[in-house]
């Protein structure tokens, strides 16, 4: 593991005085001078960043904190990749059994890839793995796939295991819904300090402290190091509506990932295709990163009319898209979040 | 392909691609002439100029909008966002995965 710890200086706020314990939520009151913290790594096959709000006294406590999520992220996504034959996951997919036993953490990253199911009318489904090698390496990926029964359920069967029923043949991917998913998870497990952000590979998951600010940068993907706006989460007068609470900012794009002309990974489960989409790019704010993951994809399959009219209907805070023709264009609630 | 005209709402259907036709009658769709008309309704002093406005086109899963068709989105759903100012990176940034 690749790692770095960078120190920035945050707005210096007044306020009463406290402590760090992790795993314990901080209160919601303005917090003594904070600093921002960096700790990066890789993990899930791309970057992983921690950033923390912490007091000035307890930096060298925040990145040792940094460095243990960043340990749990990675044996997490360790279960749960489909780059290596010895995960969870790809056990399950291997499996020949109809009813297969899986462990909490699979078993809970899949419960959620249901509920982003439910939530995107579809639109995510983690069963696309031969269509997405396909769209990789050819269409023979996915010829045994074509008549699969795609129905599929996780039910608990005691108290730590749950069982994953399915067809055999079903193979999952779990790779960009378990991004923001650790992200959030990440987040949880920092809940002592006072504001943090969980970078996985591009998935973040924030919560702010009292009085404290977050700027988040959207990527424009057109050139590297660019962006297409700065999305601010917080103010210095500690906006009740902001600090204290969760949220999630992710992308989604068909823009990294290509495998040709109209190949991308990004599959639209309808045609069972790569999406044939005006969206390069989707960025979401919403009340988690897992959640804004979700509808960040499911924005770039619908396309900008459908996929802004989408959004609006399911609430998130906010949308900046990158359309084909180069516009860039966003919901209009999320103007109250742009730097 | 389905057509839904929406009047002062939005269409809640998967694609929306909006053709503004001041005069153009996109592909496929039938225009009655004006000939056509009078001998409905009767007589030449009857005759009504008939203008087809198309304002939605709902697309199914996979297609693209014709070559030319400019997808534009309601001005509630959609406002253009300006190239942010000159600052410093964030330290935070969101993007595709696989991004360095």
């Amino acid at each position: 593991m690749v790692s770095e710890a960078t120190r920035a200086p945050s707005r210096a706020i007044g306020g009463g005085e406290r402590g760090i314990t992790s795993g314990r939520p901080a209160p919601l009151r303005a917090q003594p001078t904070l600093a921002h913290t960096t700790h990066a790594s890789r993990a899930m096959g791309g970057r992983l960043a921690i950033h923390l709000a912490v007091p000035a006294a307890a930096e060298r406590s925040g990145e040792g904190d940094a460095r243990g999520v960043a340990r749990r992220v990675n044996a997490w996504s360790a279960l749960l990749t489909r780059h290596d034959p010895a995960s969870r996951l790809m056990a399950l997919n291997d499996d020949p059994r109809r009813s297969v036993p899986v462990r909490p953490t699979l078993a809970a990253a899949l419960g959620w890839a249901k509920e982003a199911a439910r939530m995107t009318g579809g639109l995510v489904d983690v069963t696309l793995l031969p269509e997405r090698l396909a769209a990789e390496t050819g269409p023979g990926a996915a010829a045994d796939a074509a008549a699969l029964d795609r129905a599929w359920r996780v039910r608990p069967i005691g108290r730590r295991w749950s069982a994953v029923d399915r067809a055999p043949g079903t193979r999952f991917d779990l790779d960009g819904v378990a991004k923001g998913w650790l992200a959030d998870r990440a987040l949880h497990l920092l809940a002592g300090h006072p504001g943090a952000a969980v970078d996985a590979d591009g998935d973040v998951a924030v919560r702010v402290a009292p009085g404290d600010r977050w700027e988040i940068g959207v990527a424009d993907p057109r050139a590297a190091g660019d962006l297409l706006a700065v999305i601010a989460l917080g103010d210095a007068a500690g906006s009740s509506s902001i600090a204290g609470r969760t949220w999630g900012v992710a992308t989604s794009g068909t823009s990294v990932h290509r495998f040709g002309p109209e190949a991308h990974h990004l599959i639209d489960p309808r045609t069972r295709r790569p999406a044939v989409t005006d969206v390069v790019q989707a960025t979401v704010i919403a009340w988690s990163a897992a959640a804004a993951e979700a509808y960040a994809k499911s924005a770039v399959v619908l396309g900008a009319v459908a996929g802004l009219d989408f959004l609006d209907r399911a609430g998130v805070a906010g949308a900046i898209l990158l359309l084909a023709d180069g516009r860039v264009l966003a919901l209009p609630r999320t103007t109250a979040f742009l730097a | 392909m389905r057509l839904a005209f929406a009047a002062g709402g939005a269409a809640t259907v998967s694609a929306l691609v909006a053709l503004i036709a001041s005069s153009a009658t996109p592909a496929g769709a039938a225009t009655p002439s004006a000939t056509a008309v009078a001998a409905a309704s009767g007589g030449a002093a009857d005759v009504t100029p008939v203008r087809h406005v198309t304002r939605y086109v709902v697309l199914p899963p996979g297609q693209l909008p014709p070559t030319g068709v400019t997808t534009t989105p309601p001005s509630t759903l959609a406002v253009p966002v300006a190239t942010p100012a000159p600052r410093p990176r964030p330290a935070v940034v969101t993007s595709q995965s696989g991004r360095p």
